[in-house]
């Protein structure tokens, strides 16, 4: 009888620690306040302005192994990066506003003008729907920092493109073929379209009245329903954090004072991303940088990925407060967001670490991964911990 | 479906009375039986009561969220689930007395990795009353099913067996409930 019992206690402890090395492994959600979020956002947008070229351009990519940088660029990500220091103005840290202005100077020069609308291209005079989406959302983020209409005409221009590559049934395409002075009907980007969502939904939170927010609805509409099974993604629902913005920003909308403006589908949808953006934390936090857990758990998420995650739980918990339908979902939704900031902060080079770089100007407050950062890890982490400040302040007053 | 039938649905499959009164037919002598199955019955409670009790301890010590946790234990119910379906259950020559209640009885039949597994995550996510309950409904059943211990191999295997392909269905559920939760 002990025997057997013996080999049976044996089998199941050998099977828990199988377990607890794979799937029940421990899960760090390093603890951060509000004032240590709105910190980290900040020193990511003192990286962001320290490394700004005097053209407007930013450092795209920095390798501290080798103390190269990448000469290559990327339109889309500089209008991100942009936005994300617009978004701490308008978050009540103005002090980068200068840098951010010098950036979309940049990107106003490089402005392509057709029929009534205008798009930000690259230097190859690519003309993609991301870049514009984004520069978009940075105007936007800079007239609620400022209240300042200098760029109002340029958003409504970007906007009239964005409705111009929109198809019937909502969604976008990639980039504007310019020869044949149409969307490009060949390619789609997981991302693209979402950033146009969020773009016209801000539109029409600053311009009501204007008729953004039927193309912001007939986005909203594809992502929540067609746009994993016509795009084939691999695991449904694509963790589009942009989406979250937009429906985010709709359920803020000025008219959702008189009933709810999403649709059921809108909810299901959301609901989806937020149980996605649940679980990329959950796995992520199990992570450390060991051989033995690169091994079991993969590598840990690089700065913008973690990010990312952050903003899109961010705008899910505003959803969860801002629609009723999404109300059971804030509890949870607020604790992995804040495990996710907790777990940004905790990655984020401090002084300390900087000290040990060849060049600590190019470390300090920024995520590097494998040695290399990238312009928009900065710029998703900064966007992700400065957006978590509301959620621990509530946090904060709730408790006792 | 209620809470508590859910949970009673999870914890006869992951018990599996049908293969407690293969086992008790099959391996225990019928005097004595009662003496067995009663000791048999009152350790597995004792194991369920701490998993249902201890599961928040647990976890807190763990550091493991609850969702991550189900995942877990839906693999253990799938393997258990697999074992039985295939016929893989546990064979040893009982015997007789109090020895044989805790081994195989308690442990690994009436307490086994599917019933503690489910009853750490249930507990957490559903609650410790109604997963008490529904436990020690399912724990009765099976004992009062080996108690009697009718003498028919062939159809306590096929229900066993029945029973661990529910325990499949039920393991999958909660598997994809672990992934998809928040």
């Amino acid at each position: 009888m002990w025997r057997g019992l013996l080999v049976t206690l044996a089998l199941w402890a050998g099977g828990a620690l199988i377990l607890r090395a794979t799937v029940a492994a421990a899960e760090h959600c390093p603890s951060i306040t509000a004032d240590e979020a709105l910190a980290g956002a900040t020193e990511a947008a003192a990286w962001i302005a320290r490394v700004q070229r005097p053209d407007g351009s930013y450092l795209y990519e920095y390798n501290a192994a080798q103390d190269a940088e990448t000469p290559a660029y990327n339109v889309v990500r500089h209008a991100g990066v942009t936005m994300s220091l617009y978004q701490l103005a308008a978050g009540g840290v103005p002090d980068f506003l200068p840098a951010a202005d010098r950036a979309t100077a940049w990107m106003v020069a490089r402005l392509y003008r057709h029929d009534d609308w205008q798009a930000l291209q690259d230097a190859d005079g690519g003309i993609e729907t991301g870049a514009s989406a984004l520069m978009l959302a940075g105007l936007a983020q800079r007239r609620l920092a400022t209240n300042d209409p200098t760029f109002d005409f340029v958003m409504r221009a970007l906007a009239r493109f964005l409705l111009a590559m929109q198809q019937a049934d909502g969604s976008y395409l990639l980039t504007w073929d310019r020869a044949a002075s149409a969307p490009d009907p060949r390619e789609r980007s997981k991302y693209a379209t979402g950033e146009a969502f969020w773009a016209l939904a801000l539109m029409h939170r600053l311009f009501p009245g204007e008729g953004w927010d039927a193309a912001a609805r007939a986005v909203a509409d594809y992502l929540s329903l067609h746009r994993d099974r016509i795009e084939q993604q691999k695991f449904p629902p694509w963790a589009d954090q942009w989406a979250a913005y937009g429906l985010a920003e709709m359920a803020a909308w000025p008219e959702a004072a008189s009933g709810p403006v999403l649709s059921e589908a809108n909810v299901r949808y959301a609901r989806s991303l937020a149980e996605r953006f649940g679980f990329l934390v959950r796995v992520d936090s199990r992570r450390t940088d060991s051989w033995l857990s690169k091994l079991l758990h993969g590598r840990r998420a690089r700065g913008a990925g973690i990010g990312t995650w952050v903003e899109a739980l961010d705008s899910l918990w505003r959803l969860t407060g801002a629609d009723g339908r999404m109300a059971d979902m804030r509890p949870k939704v607020a604790e992995r967001a804040v495990c996710s900031a907790g777990m940004l902060r905790d990655r984020q080079v401090s002084p300390a670490r900087a000290a040990t770089f060849a060049r600590p100007d190019l470390a300090l407050g920024a995520w590097y991964t494998d040695g290399v950062t990238r312009m928009d890890d900065q710029q998703h982490a900064l966007s992700g911990m400065l957006r978590a400040r509301e959620i621990l302040a509530s946090q904060a007053a709730a408790r006792p | 479906m209620t809470d508590f039938l859910r949970l009673l649905v999870v914890f006869l499959a992951a018990i599996n009375p049908a293969g407690v009164a293969f086992v008790a037919a099959a391996w225990t002598p019928e005097r004595g039986r009662r003496v067995v199955l009663a000791t048999g019955g009152l350790l597995a409670e004792a194991l369920v009561l701490a998993a249902v009790f201890g599961a928040d301890g647990l976890l807190d010590f763990l550091e493991v969220a609850p969702e991550s946790f189900r995942l877990a234990a839906g693999i253990v119910l799938l393997v258990v689930g697999v074992q039985v379906l295939w016929g893989l259950t546990p064979s040893a020559a009982a015997g007789a007395g109090l020895s044989a209640g805790l081994f195989p009885f308690a442990i690994p039949l009436l307490a086994g990795p599917a019933t503690l597994a489910a009853a750490v995550s249930h507990s957490v996510d559903d609650g410790e009353g109604v997963t008490l309950a529904a436990a020690g409904l399912a724990l009765a059943v099976a004992l009062a099913l080996a108690l009697q211990a009718p003498a028919a191999p062939r159809v306590l295997d096929g229900l066993s067996r029945l029973t661990g392909g529910l325990l499949v269905v039920v393991a999958a559920g909660l598997m994809v409930s672990g992934v998809r939760a928040i």
